[in-house]
């Protein structure tokens, strides 16, 4: 499989805190990469990088083999490029389907009103919202919060998408919903995906390779059977070797 | 009947207004029609992208100036358009630090920026000898409220086509949430310039306008921070999320104002402050935001 995100030697402090040191990551096509690590550990940093909100202060961020280092999130959306926030970001005000047609109208593609509101149909009946399309946004549970909020990111026509902690919170079944969800979306739309979760289980049934994150540094990268054996990952976890 | 109807009835009742020859009629129809395309202005940033501006008479009052410096050596016709680049050239210029501020802080900025500039304006008059100026041979009453008729329709079309496009859709999802906006691609900087720069245009006329029609200009008048209190006013009780609500809301505050002038001239501005709050709390998004919720709810 060809390699579709590279990230190069990344790094970024704020203040005298090293919130991410020397990080490598290469991300082939179609490939869902889980990232773990504990609060703190770089997570959501490493993901503000890759979308533009952040400004590296080390290494290069390659999708597709060119730089995306510099660009603003708007135009690494336009690139191929989507993503959730750790807590749902709705447009409140709006309908479900509203907020679906206006990440369609932009994006990648930026479909004219009526293809947007076609294709926001189709991903909201993905996502098990197809019956809530007219309800406003604001008023959805956290599961129906989160599910839009990945509706949205795909909706831009993303060919990465970036999952932050999209099932906390959320009940065994819901989770369950979830998985399947994501794994529906991207059997769909040829997603590459990058994952963040605290929710083990579904992290390791969803990923092909985890990577690891503590203090900033990535401390493994492996297949999640691997993970789960990997000395260092259950010293940082579990203090096993402490 | 289409949603259009009752835009087009209203807009026949204002055509055949000045056939009734009654100046109290089309006087107050001016104020009204002038109100409503402020409004409509103002919304295209503070009502789409929620960047609530307490200075919108920033542009009305510039626009009005340029009007009053060049009577008498411009044509209004040539005045009116001109006073319209002003104000946009102007909100470009400035909207490079002013938009870099957001929530309360962008609302404080832009009533400092519209006292910042009246207190200039007060300065250079001063320098220049001015404690008013008063201008002679302006246009008749009937000519004004048509000029104004035509800003009123043109503001309300511009909102009316921007709400629907690309552009409005954008500054929407700015207003709901900015990281959220750019995150799907919402080119947000861009956008936001656009909104300001086309939202200080209809201004800088009928800042113009209003000094034609009173024939004096004293800049205190001109800058009063009221005018930006009752467009906000006016986009709260209508609603600033549709292209309706700027016009039930200045229709509501004008007769308001012309039911309390004569009797308690005092009693307008504490009602305006009332009702912003009991709206505000109550009904945020005004009267069309609940009408629009309700069919949500259906």
């Amino acid at each position: 499989m060809s390699t579709f995100l590279e990230v190069r030697h990344l790094g970024r402090n704020f203040g005298g805190v090293r919130a991410l040191h020397d990080v490598n990551l290469t991300v082939s096509l179609g490939e869902v990469v889980g990232i773990m690590g504990a609060n703190g550990a770089g997570k959501t940093t490493l993901f503000a990088l890759i979308a533009g909100n952040l400004r590296p202060g080390t290494g290069d961020i390659l999708l597709d083999d060119s730089s995306i280092v510099g660009l603003s999130p708007d135009r690494i959306c336009r690139r191929g490029v989507g993503r959730t926030f750790q807590t749902a970001r709705p447009f409140g005000d709006l309908t479900v389907l509203e907020n679906i047609i206006t990440a369609a109208r932009f994006g990648m593609h930026r479909l004219d009103a009526h293809a947007a509101e076609k294709r926001a149909v189709l991903l909201l009946d993905i996502v098990g919202l197809g019956t809530r399309r007219n309800q406003i946004s604001g008023d959805l549970t956290l599961s129906g919060q989160k599910r839009l909020e990945v509706a949205r990111a795909v909706a831009t026509g993303a060919r990465l998408l970036l999952l932050d902690e999209v099932m906390a919170g959320l009940t065994p079944t819901e989770v369950a919903q979830m998985l399947e969800v994501v794994q529906t979306l991207k059997a769909e739309n040829s997603l590459t995906i990058l994952i963040i979760e605290h929710v083990m289980r579904a992290l390791m049934r969803i990923s092909d390779r985890i990577l690891v994150l503590h203090h900033g540094e990535a401390i493994a990268c492996n297949a999640p059977a691997e993970i789960a054996r990997d000395p260092r990952v259950l010293d940082c976890y579990l203090g096993l070797h402490a | 009947m289409t949603k259009a109807t009752p835009f087009l009835l209203g807009l026949l009742c204002f055509g055949l207004l000045p056939l009734t020859g009654q100046d109290y009629l089309i006087g107050v129809s001016f104020t009204l029609l002038t109100w409503i395309a402020l409004t409509q202005s103002w919304t295209l940033l503070s009502g789409f992208a929620g960047y609530i501006s307490l200075g919108h008479v920033v542009f009305f009052g510039l626009g009005g100036y340029f009007v009053v410096l060049t009577w008498g050596i411009l044509p209004y016709w040539i005045s009116l358009p001109l006073a319209c680049l002003v104000t946009f050239v102007f909100a470009i210029a400035i909207s490079i630090p002013v938009l870099r501020v957001s929530g309360p802080y962008f609302v404080i900025l832009t009533f400092g920026l519209a006292e910042f500039v009246k207190y200039v304006v007060m300065a250079v008059e001063s320098h220049l000898g001015q404690f008013g100026r008063l201008l002679l041979g302006v246009p008749s009453l009937a000519t004004l409220y048509w000029l104004a008729l035509f800003l009123a329709t043109l503001a309300t079309l511009i909102t009316f086509v921007i709400r629907r496009s690309r552009l409005g859709q954008g500054l929407i999802a700015i207003r709901e949430n900015e990281q959220a906006a750019e995150a799907i691609g919402v080119p947000v900087t861009r956008y936001k310039t656009i909104a300001y720069g086309l939202s200080a245009t209809i201004p800088g006329a009928i800042g113009g306008l209003i000094a034609l029609r009173t024939s004096y200009f004293e800049p205190q008048q001109i800058f009063d921070p009221v005018v930006s209190f009752t467009v906000l006013t006016s986009a709260i009780i209508g609603g600033s999320d549709d292209v309706r609500g700027p016009i039930l809301g200045a229709a509501f505050l004008t007769l308001l104002s012309e039911l309390l002038w004569a009797r308690a001239p005092q009693l307008y501005l504490i009602l305006l402050g009332i009702l912003l709050i009991v709206f505000v709390v109550i009904l945020p998004n005004g009267i069309c935001g609940l009408l629009r919720r309700r069919a949500a709810q259906a």
